[in-house]
């Protein structure tokens, strides 16, 4: 019968110095790394930077297409075509509405979107609430430095745009039916050109369109 | 490892000794496949030269089982093992337990030694060893332990054995087993009620036992062990008649016992079996909360924990005593011995959860107010198994949460060890803590 025989481990060291040299009691870990695995916030934390950097993008595209050398002039032609080309983009990527208010946030908290420029910016913004799986949108505008244009433009019917905070010009401009509540204040020509739904702003003010 | 078939020998005599000799039911879940306790542990405990206690209520089978397990793994009839059982009883004699002197000779003016049949044969049974007085177990402990059995001048040499010793619960008639004594068992299991129905069975066959008998084989042996010859000369012939049952065994049951060069090759292949990183790994992070405390330097029995200490999670927090170096040797030993009839190549960590309860609970000393804590849970197992069950559950528990930053910890350590610039890691656990007192050590 076969006997097993312990395979000899090879040692630069003589047999009498082997016995005096002080056994590693963690010899068996040496070798050991950890495995690098992705922790599900690592995870959660990737996903929703891969999506921010997809709204970041459309929002650059459409000041490449429609600010050029970053003036952008508040005409009606400017607004629509400024609008389609924000739906064009923002058709294209999954996101919620946290995302929408992360993405306020870093127009003016990153480096990462260089240029906020209020029209181009609200216009982008309502597209985003306007494709919005979400019914109710609420963002939180109040720590904003600058005043955004042109927010809630074209809600339609069956959405709620809730914002905290003041906003700037042309705010519900064509609204199409839907609700927009500003726990602030707006500025000039709130509500030009709203086909439909109702703008309440501040505590006093409320515009209603019931027909189109 | 090679496959030459031993495992399944083992299993077959497992099967055997269930199906028709001591009846109970499984009570162990390993990686899918369930176990009775005694019976597996037993066969680990002969195959593996080690040290068992079995407890249990009179009459459960405690003694049988062994005998069972000894008859089929050393290849003794029945008879011989009968025979070489020391009973405990309070006026057992060392003449009684290893050897007396040879009266004839005596009178010549010549010291000889006639040995008993326990001290010579490999296969050792202690019936009710807590009735013993101290003096008596210890002797037959460390006559276990060394191999060596000595009475006036003389000595003897087991190449093999092992220990099988039975205890009732406490009742008037025995005396404590004290903990020095009951730390040198490897293992402590029950032997459990087998439940109505079983019982019930078992009574209706009380001579099922009498396969495993061969009076001329037994007259044999008997003859030779009490033949004045050298034991060194004693052996082949024991070993020879021993191999001439087994076939008998064999052909009349159809299981085939262990012959000597089996069980050698088996001891052989089992101690082959190393340890995985988590296996050794979590039995570090065991033996660091049974030994550890951090204001008095290691557990003492006569040291009481302080309030406010921060390791009051940790199993350190809820016992007396100190884990001692044999507990690592049994956890090893067995869950080896458990790798090895799983057929895997290495021990991992399912065998190390199932083995430790069974090599911790007669060790363990709990405080008072964890025993009054537990000791209504409702249970299957005796108190102390229940105990260190609960235990190894929690720590198991806790090395899920950590592994690999306890194991990042070590390999730290072991760079460290090599002479590397490194920090160790931190951690809350004792081991962390342990690892930096090794590594301290090292540099002093």
């Amino acid at each position: 019968m076969k006997s097993p025989t312990t395979p000899k481990k090879s040692s630069a060291l003589s047999p009498s110095q082997e016995n005096r040299a002080v056994k590693n009691p963690f010899e068996e870990f040496q070798t050991f790394t950890t495995p690098t695995g992705d922790l599900p916030l690592d995870e959660i934390v990737q996903s929703t930077e891969a999506v921010m950097d997809r709204i970041r993008s459309g929002y650059e595209k459409l000041l490449e297409e429609e600010a050029k050398e970053l003036v952008w002039m508040v005409q009606y032609n400017t607004i629509i075509k400024a609008y389609e080309v924000a739906e064009k983009y923002v058709k294209e990527i999954g996101y919620t509405a946290e995302d929408i208010e992360d993405f306020c946030f870093a127009l003016e908290n990153t480096q990462k979107i260089p240029y906020l420029i209020p029209g181009p910016a609200g216009v982008y913004i309502s597209a985003l609430c306007n494709y919005a799986k979400e019914e109710e949108i609420g963002l939180k505008l109040s720590e904003l430095k600058t005043e955004i244009n042109l927010i809630g433009f074209r809600l339609p019917k069956g959405k709620r745009l809730l914002i905290e905070g003041d906003t700037g010009d042309f705010t519900g401009i064509g609204l199409e039916g839907g609700e927009l509540v500003i726990e602030g204040n707006a500025k000039n020509w709130t509500g030009a050109g709203m086909r439909g739904g109702k703008i309440r702003s501040g505590r006093t003010s409320v515009f209603t369109r019931v027909n189109g | 490892m090679g496959n030459n078939g031993y495992q399944k020998q083992t299993r077959e005599i497992y099967q055997f000794i269930s199906e028709h000799l001591y009846f109970n039911r499984p009570d162990m879940d390993i990686k899918g496949e369930r176990f009775n306790s005694a019976i597996l542990l037993s066969l680990l405990t002969a195959l593996n030269r080690g040290k068992e206690l079995i407890i249990g209520e009179p009459g459960l089978g405690k003694t049988t089982s062994a005998e069972y397990v000894c008859s089929l793994v050393y290849q003794f009839p029945l008879g011989v093992i009968w025979g070489s059982e020391v009973s405990g009883h309070p006026e057992q004699t060392e003449e009684k337990i290893i050897g007396r002197p040879d009266l004839g000779k005596l009178n010549r003016g010549e010291e000889d030694v006639v040995w008993t049949n326990f001290s010579q044969i490999p296969a050792k049974i202690v019936d009710e060893i807590n009735r013993l007085p101290e003096t008596k177990q210890s002797m037959i402990l460390d006559g276990v332990d060394r191999g060596n059995w000595e009475y006036l001048n003389a000595m003897i040499i087991n190449d093999e054995s092992c220990l099988f010793a039975t205890a009732n619960y406490q009742d008037g008639g025995t005396n404590t087993i004290i903990a020095p004594l009951v730390d040198r068992f490897d293992v402590m299991v029950e032997s459990r009620y087998p439940g109505a129905n079983l019982s019930f069975l078992i009574g209706k066959d009380r001579r099922k036992d009498y396969v495993l008998r061969h009076p001329k084989y037994e007259k044999d042996l008997y003859h030779i062990l009490k033949s004045k010859i050298a034991y060194e000369k004693k052996i082949p012939k024991m070993e020879e008649i021993c191999d001439v049952y087994g076939q008998y065994i064999e052909e009349v049951i159809g299981v085939k016992p262990f012959q000597r060069p089996d069980r050698d090759q088996i001891r052989a292949e089992m101690e082959s079996l190393e340890l995985d990183l988590d296996a050794s790994a979590f039995g570090r992070m065991l033996l660091a909360e049974l030994s550890f405390c951090e204001r008095y330097g290691q557990k003492r029995v006569v040291e009481n924990c302080e309030e406010g200490c921060h390791y009051t999670e940790y199993l350190c927090h809820q016992i007396k005593n100190c884990a001692s170096n044999r507990l690592p040797s049994s956890i090893k030993q067995y869950a080896q011995g458990l790798a090895w009839l799983l057929q895997d190549s290495e021990i991992d960590i399912e065998h190390i959860l199932a083995v430790v309860p069974y090599t911790l609970a007669h060790r363990i000393q709990w405080k008072d107010e964890i025993l009054s804590q537990k000791e209504r849970s409702k249970r299957d197992d005796p108190f102390p198994i229940f105990l260190a069950k609960e235990a190894v559950k929690v720590v198991s528990q806790r090395y899920r949460e950590q592994s690999e930053h306890l194991k990042d910890a070590l390999a730290v350590g072991s760079k460290i060890f090599q002479g590397e610039n490194l920090e160790p890691l931190e951690g809350d656990h004792p081991l962390y803590v342990e690892v930096k007192k090794d590594i301290d050590a090292r540099k002093n």
